[in-house]
């Protein structure tokens, strides 16, 4: 045994005499200890690394992503960087038109565009923010088209102005500037209703499209958790204190909306609702209508399948906290002289809570953003938000609009989050 | 109406009444199976008996939970079957405290005055005063999520009284509390039933938690009340071999009865000893009985100290208890059975399977008829 090791084991010796039976571990119990905690640490890691994963890529990279795309829009960048370079010195609140240079620029950029075929794609963009100009750019590309490269450099502006002659309108050009722009705040202003004016201030738009989209999916969304609500309590209640045989059988009722496919259900409430369907052919053979009720393609179709299919998103935490009540609360109120409804009011419901707030969560959260049903049955009267949102994605093609209405719609299920916290408190949230 | 016009006569004495209650759930099997019993008023009653027993149902009824199958329930001399039970005024303590977990323990307590619309001032007078007698008087502010087991059972002991009710109904009040706690527990309520003179009703199925607070017992079994009486008369004179088991430990013997006389009898054992016993209800002469022993009366005989009876046995095992020791042993028909000494210098040391003498005085032992 060497020197080191001689005093290090008196060390250890006399450490463990010292210290006695009441203190603490010696160095080698303490290394002992640590690591079996770092081991437990590191399976529990484990376990959790698949949840991380799939939160990192089916959600944070998703947001991320259409939180950057709503403001940053390379497009026009890429189309006429050269023109919006010359642009830089032309000043926006004039009312003249850039000079010939910048124009002898950008004709020369448009011939090129549009011998790439690329010319649409910049009609397109610039007919956003102005619309209109869609058919100037495409045919004066057309006519630009044809010129050689020498004459456009020299005299391309004349050309350009001589094929339509939108392109003396200043605003045609600032519109260009604007869209230029790599980040922009635009998409987030048409999401909302507002637009830059001449002098660049933000103004209301004339016509209110989204914020009243954005009011009536909140509306539905309130009306369908009321609704679930309503229904759900009662019906929970009797499944919590029925007997376990009844209970079950009935629980198979609330759970068969799970087995069978959404577009199925969605689907049956076509088949009930439309205009030669199951409840007016009922009500006609009964003389109760003498023509069809127009039901099908209705906000009411909307709400009232989306009631339908989002009821065991209720039903179940209500379920699970009512079964924990223990029936002995409500007759301790009534032996203390109670009567019936005010202990239900004052005792029961109360302690319900936890479930109704988490039911009424979870369904508004899901029916707010819903898409699939309000598609199906909704008409144009029932659409939703996010039937917008897939519009400006799959129709119009326009991502960025599409992006910055879904940040607005994450900003507002937080915002409402954020005051239910702060009335209820998330923590009182019983999933089950 | 013989019964109600009886009664007025004698209210003090019958407060309570059950009067023929039979209980059903199903229609088909009866809970409770003709049920009767006086309690007086201020008087401690405990209904014990195994689980399934039919004692929380009769609770129930009389708190009106649970409606009556048939027979009637009488306070203070008035049918009370068809009353409501937030009408009924009775106190009652239940098992899992039933204390509201949203609301205080001074809201808790308050509750029952505010709901008989009671003014604020004389409402906090009372909660104050209920709190303190239950000595938790700076626990008020806080939530039952807060409190121990033991203090959320004063509070809905205190909460049980505070409207002043002249019934208190426990329904295994202690069950979910420890040993020592539950010791206390009992002393605390038996404190409060002297003190304040409310009728107690108790259920449990804890005999010894039976036998040290109750005025009365009624030891239930499958629905029926197989005997009521005094906690020494259940434990020293039980009626049956049901009771004699239930309450405390007892021995079990075998045998078959020879001769019946004025409170005694003179029994067979299997091995063909005879002995002689009290007789409460032993069955005709010629006829099966058990002779039940209590472990504590039941000694190992040492030379030429033998008592009135004797049998041989052999010995199995010894438990080590503390205070007590337990020695078992096996008769020669095969039952088993237990002595219990004190643990002093006298404890003998036997060796596995020797042969010794167990004895027991005449009054020691009691011939009952076997159970069916």
């Amino acid at each position: 045994m060497s020197q080191a090791e001689l005093t290090a084991a008196h060390t250890a010796a006399s450490f463990n005499e010292d210290s006695g039976v009441d203190s603490g571990l010696t160095p080698e119990e303490k290394r002992q200890s640590k690591r079996n905690l770092r081991r437990r640490k590191l399976i529990a890691t484990a376990f959790v690394i698949p949840l991380i994963v799939f939160v990192l890529i089916a959600f944070i990279a998703p947001i991320g992503t259409m939180l950057y795309r709503s403001v940053y829009h390379p497009t026009v960048a890429q189309l006429i960087p050269e023109t919006l370079q010359a642009l830089q010195s032309w000043d926006e609140s004039g009312n003249s038109i850039p000079d010939t240079a910048t124009l002898n620029v950008f004709a020369k950029e448009l011939h090129y565009l549009a011998k790439e075929r690329r010319s649409g794609k910049l009609a397109e963009e610039i007919n956003r923010g102005l619309p209109g100009s869609s058919s100037t750019i495409k045919s004066s590309a057309r006519k630009l088209k044809k010129l050689d490269e020498a004459t456009l450099t020299s005299e391309g502006g004349e050309h350009l102005l001589a094929a339509k002659k939108q392109w003396q309108d200043v605003r045609i050009w600032r519109t260009m500037k604007s869209s230029g722009e790599i980040f922009t705040d635009s998409f987030y202003l048409t999401a909302t209703d507002l637009t830059r004016n001449e002098q660049g201030e933000i103004v209301a738009r004339d016509t209110n499209i989204y914020i009243k989209l954005f009011a009536k999916s909140l509306k539905i969304a309130l009306l369908i958790t009321f609704l679930t609500a309503a229904i759900g309590f009662p019906l929970a209640y009797y499944l919590a204190t029925a007997p376990a045989k009844v209970a079950n059988t009935l629980m198979v009722f609330v759970l068969l909306p799970f087995w069978t496919s959404l577009l199925v259900r969605t689907t049956a409430w076509i088949a009930i609702l439309q205009t030669n369907g199951v409840v007016n052919d009922f009500l006609m053979a009964l003389h109760i209508i003498s023509e069809p009720i127009e039901m099908l393609y209705t906000q009411f179709s909307t709400v009232i399948a989306m009631t339908h299919i989002l009821l065991p998103f209720m039903i179940l935490p209500l379920y699970s906290v009512m079964k924990g009540i223990d029936p002995s609360y409500f007759r301790a109120a009534l032996s203390l002289g109670a009567k019936p409804l005010s202990a239900f009011c004052r005792i029961y419901f109360p302690m319900t809570l936890p479930g109704l707030s988490a039911g009424a969560l979870l369904v508004f959260i899901i029916s707010i953003g819903y898409y699939i049903t309000p598609a199906l049955v909704g008409g144009t009267d029932g659409q939703m938000i996010s039937n917008i949102i897939a519009f400006h994605m799959q129709s119009s093609n326009n991502w960025e609009l599409a992006a910055a209405l879904g940040s607005i719609l994450l900003i507002l299920i937080t915002l409402l989050y954020w005051i239910y916290d702060r009335l209820v408190g998330v923590s009182n949230i019983k999933l089950g | 109406m013989s019964v109600t016009t009886a009664t007025h006569a004698t209210s003090d004495d019958q407060y309570v009444r059950f009067v023929n209650v039979k209980k059903s759930y199903d229609q088909q099997n009866l809970v409770v199976k003709n049920f009767n019993l006086d309690i007086k008023k201020g008087e401690f009653v405990t209904l014990l008996g195994p689980s399934g027993s039919g004692k929380t149902t009769c609770l129930m009824m009389l708190a009106g939970f649970e409606d009556v199958t048939s027979g009637d329930i009488l306070i203070a001399g008035n049918p009370v079957n068809d009353i409501a039970p937030y009408h009924r005024n009775i106190g009652m303590v239940f098992q899992t405290y039933a204390l509201f977990p949203h609301m205080t323990i001074s809201e808790n307590l308050a509750y029952p005055l505010k709901v008989r619309k009671i003014a604020a001032s004389e409402v906090d007078r009372r909660v104050k005063e209920a709190l303190a007698l239950v000595e938790l008087a700076d626990f008020g502010k806080r939530y039952p999520g807060q409190l121990s087991g033991g203090q959320k059972q004063r509070v809905a002991l205190a909460r049980s009284l505070i409207f002043e009710p002249s019934i208190v109904l426990m329904d295994e009040p202690l069950g979910a509390l420890d040993k020592n706690l539950r010791e206390q527990m009992q002393f605390e309520i038996k404190r409060l039933h002297e003190d304040l003179g409310f009728t107690a009703i108790y259920v449990t199925h804890d005999q010894t938690e039976a036998l040290t607070m109750s005025d009365r017992i009624a030891v239930f079994d499958d629905g029926i009340v197989k005997q009521c009486a005094a906690p020494d008369v259940l434990y020293e004179q039980p009626s049956c071999a049901f009771v004699a088991d239930f309450i405390g430990e007892n021995n079990h013997i075998p045998g078959t009865v020879t001769r019946v006389d004025a409170g005694k009898a003179e029994v067979r054992l299997a091995d063909g000893t005879l002995t002689t016993t009290e007789n409460p209800n032993c069955p005709n002469a010629g006829e099966d009985c058990v002779v039940t022993i209590r472990p504590e009366n039941l000694f190992i005989a040492k030379e030429g100290q033998v008592l009135d009876n004797s049998v041989e046995a052999s010995f199995i095992t010894r438990l080590y208890v503390g205070d007590s020791i337990r020695y078992f042993f096996r008769l020669s028909d095969g039952s088993e059975i237990m002595v219990k000494t004190l643990n002093d210098q006298d404890a003998p040391h036997i060796a596995t399977g020797s042969k010794v003498q167990l004895t027991w005085a005449g009054n020691g032992g009691l011939a009952l008829a076997r159970a069916s």
